[in-house]
């Protein structure tokens, strides 16, 4: 089966996380990925030095810089090519890989690429239909434009800690920035739209996709709510302003939590019945609502006695919505996710087999195949720069000899050479 | 391009306001409600619905099954978010439509199937919640439709490649505890790596530090300041003798003393309100800062204004709100047309 986006080539200038996923979604589908790398850094690594990294059995090995989870996980499906876009050279090359290509994304602060002399213009010069995604956190105009943005200090910016804890005073952020995973995905849908216009247009476009709207884009109700009636919508930790009692409720063990919620009175009568509640003066929304705290009490006298993985069978089977607050551990040998083939198990000569994050997407009932491990840093320069750019091979090792590409972080480089 | 949408779950909803941005004509059937909405409900229904076109069909009955089979033979992509039981009952794999996609809280097939998937419960389970609180209290859901709306972000994005595909498919499910999954950061590769469980840690990140959510006067805000900020922060803040502090020396100190730079930065920032911290730690020092805005602040702020962020929507009975446009759009951002809403049962 043909992935949907087959013929489709994209390079790929993003680090970090947000501009990566967008990419990995986009190649899981079937495009075709270059990704461009400067030999410095991959991610927020500097690979001068090996740092702390999230490497197989804690050994970063030689190769630390091709060994690292995150980045790994964030990159299979993409060909490799370092490139030094601080060159003339390199310049030039990226020029003439926008010649050949469909989309240019990346994940810079908003005058990077500007500042690079590899602005839209310089890309349309280059290819007259070229989609060219940025993702800067705050977005290319308006006076926050050149804010210094990484999910984590974006995420507070969309109005989510204002409404995210336990208590109006005890507000909490969920710690991972999330605008990264929503931007990611915004990015890959805003590709598909760009490629699904040009095909009816033959138009390319300059697509701006801000960290900061993409969030306050998946908490629009609550701010038609809060124009609606004239506040915002409360601090509610776990409840549910339409559902109850809905909660996390502590299980047996430490640390052992189950979220369970009663969208309507059947539910809850079923969920009354298995913890033994007596369902007097609860049989209303509206009442358990007014009683949550004690409703609360009963059940977790209940639940924490129960097994949160049996009981969440129990519940579920008896029709009431449940969930195990799984670790990740958990997440990995959950039954369901393992009778469907989630996870991806991959590995290569530098790096221990090891499973990954699949796609949560079949196509025609099939799971996707033919994963292929993140490139290691320039694994495909002179497949990339032979059959797109018709490079000689002499002309491809007069490049990496200049530093204009390189498979090596510079400092390794020069001590192998000593 | 037609795109017909049903179904109680958020998610295809979320997929047809992607498909109604892209210009289709979608065409969104409603189960008949005779029940008021609190205002919650009516806030996800004008943020969810405006734009498209409505109809109430009670489609568990075989007239308005027959109804819905007909709308969806005159569909381009049909998007369905019921639990995979109705799926069933109305003969999902020969449903009409061009394309048709399932989004399902666990899939078509596995044990699961058949189990109730609300957006908690499918943070939960897909590795998100356990991570997100207070160490000393229950772990917290994130009070969004998370799960939900971006399954509904991989719905739209899958159907419209396979629109545009050479050979389209006919049939995408997507699941929304595998979208959970594919979204998590450094959970399962911190146990696969190496074979440790990310906890809860407040607002802290874990690897680098500061990075947290601090309080000021009044409010809070987050820094994430990794190496590279660290003497800026510093000139920022006037304390240069956290320079010498042994305790603050490297990035490792730093992690390692935590609660003592935490005390510091606290302490620190009640000085400053975060108007100030803001102008002073990103326009002065060029630092990451964020600030926690509340939902008025983000509603009336100058620079989403500027680039002409919010779409007007007439409310019958409310007026003009401002509702979030299109999270991407061309450069130069221009003013969004304003669009109407109307309720349920007016299509």
């Amino acid at each position: 089966m043909d992935k949907p986006l087959a013929g489709i080539r994209i390079l790929d200038l993003t680090h970090v996380w947000a501009g990566p996923l967008a990419t990995r979604v986009l190649g899981d589908m079937g495009a075709e990925i270059l990704k461009i790398e400067t030999a410095t850094a991959r991610g927020l690594r500097d690979m001068r030095i090996p740092i702390p990294g999230m490497y197989p059995g804690g050994d970063p090995k030689d190769e630390f810089w091709n060994r690292d989870g995150e980045f790994n996980k964030l990159n299979r499906n993409k060909k490799g090519l370092s490139l030094n876009l601080k060159s003339d050279e390199g310049k030039a090359i990226f020029l003439s890989l926008v010649a050949k290509c469909d989309v240019v994304i990346e994940n810079f602060s908003a005058s990077a690429m500007n500042r690079l002399g590899l602005g839209y213009d310089s890309l349309k010069g280059a290819n007259p239909q070229i989609i060219y995604v940025a993702m800067p956190g705050f977005g290319t105009s308006g006076p926050n434009s050149d804010f210094v943005a990484f999910g984590p200090s974006v995420e507070p910016m969309t109005g989510l800690t204002a409404m995210m804890g336990y208590r109006d005073d005890e507000k909490y952020t969920t710690a991972m920035g999330l605008p990264d995973p929503i931007a990611g995905i915004t990015a890959a849908a805003a590709v598909v739209t760009a490629v699904a216009q040009r095909k009816e247009t033959e138009q390319g476009q300059h697509i701006d996709l801000p960290l900061q709207e993409g969030t306050i884009n998946l908490l629009g109700e609550k701010y038609v709510e809060a124009q609606l009636t004239g506040h915002a919508p409360a601090v509610n930790a776990n409840r549910s302003t339409s559902f109850a009692p809905q909660g996390i409720y502590p299980c047996a063990g430490e640390d052992e939590w189950i979220v369970i919620a009663c969208p309507n009175d059947e539910t809850w009568g079923a969920l009354a019945g298995i913890a033994g509640i007596h369902n007097s003066g609860f049989e209303t929304v509206e009442a358990r609502q007014q009683h949550h705290d004690a409703l609360d009490e009963r059940i977790s006298a209940f639940t924490s006695g129960c097994s949160k993985l049996e009981l969440m069978v129990q519940l579920q089977d008896a029709g009431v919505p449940a969930g195990a607050v799984h670790t990740a551990p958990e997440v990995l040998s959950d039954p369901q996710v393992r009778a469907r083939n989630y996870f991806v198990e991959m590995g290569g000569e530098h790096i221990e087999p090891s499973p990954y994050p699949g796609t949560p997407v079949r196509f025609d009932r099939q799971r996707a195949t033919s994963w292929q491990l993140a490139p290691k840093l320039g694994e495909h320069n002179e497949e990339v720069l032979r059959d797109l750019l018709g490079l000689s091979n002499a002309e491809i090792s007069r490049l990496e000899e200049d530093g204009v590409i390189a498979k090596l972080p510079p400092t390794i480089e020069e001590a192998r050479r000593r | 391009m037609r795109v017909l949408e049903f179904g109680d779950n958020k998610a295809a909803s979320y997929a047809g306001r992607l498909f109604q941005q892209y210009g289709a004509e979608v065409v969104r059937v409603d189960l008949p409600s005779n029940s008021l909405p609190n205002d919650s409900d009516l806030s996800l229904d004008i943020f969810l619905q405006t734009g498209k076109r409505r109809v109430a069909i009670d489609y568990r009955g075989d007239q308005g099954l027959a109804l819905l089979r007909r709308l969806a033979g005159e569909s381009t992509i049909v998007i369905a978010d019921c639990l995979p039981s109705l799926l069933d009952e109305i003969d999902w794999p020969h449903f009409p439509g061009g394309i048709r996609v399932s989004i399902t809280p666990f899939g078509l097939d596995g044990p699961y199937r058949d189990w109730q998937g609300f957006g908690p419960i499918l943070q939960a389970m897909g590795g998100y919640t356990y991570i997100i609180g207070n160490p000393n209290k229950a772990p917290l859901s994130m009070p969004m439709h998370y799960a939900e709306y971006q399954a509904g972000q991989f719905a739209y994005m899958s159907a419209l490649a396979s629109f545009v595909s050479e050979t389209p498919s006919a049939e995408i499910e997507v699941s929304m505890l595998e979208t959970v999954m594919t979204l998590s950061q450094w959970t399962t590769i911190y146990w696969t790596m190496q074979q440790k469980i990310r906890c809860r840690d407040g607002n802290r990140m874990g690897k680098v530090h500061p990075v947290s959510l601090y309080r000021c006067r009044d409010g809070f805000i987050y820094l994430t300041i990794v190496p590279t900020f660290w003497r800026n922060l510093i000139a920022m803040i006037g304390r240069d003798d956290l320079l010498e502090d042994e305790r603050f020396s490297s990035t490792t100190a730093r992690l390692a003393n935590a609660d003592a730079l935490d005390d510091i930065l606290n302490e620190v920032f009640l000085d400053y309100t975060m108007a100030e911290c803001l102008e002073l730690g990103q326009r002065k020092y060029r630092l990451p800062v964020g600030a926690a805005m509340t939902l008025d602040q983000v509603l009336n702020d100058e620079h989403l204004r500027a680039r002409h962020y919010w779409q007007d929507v007439n409310v019958p009975g409310h007026g003009n709100v401002r509702m979030p446009g299109a999270a991407f759009r061309s450069v130069p951002a221009t003013a969004q047309s304003p669009l109407e809403y109307q309720g349920a049962d007016n299509g």
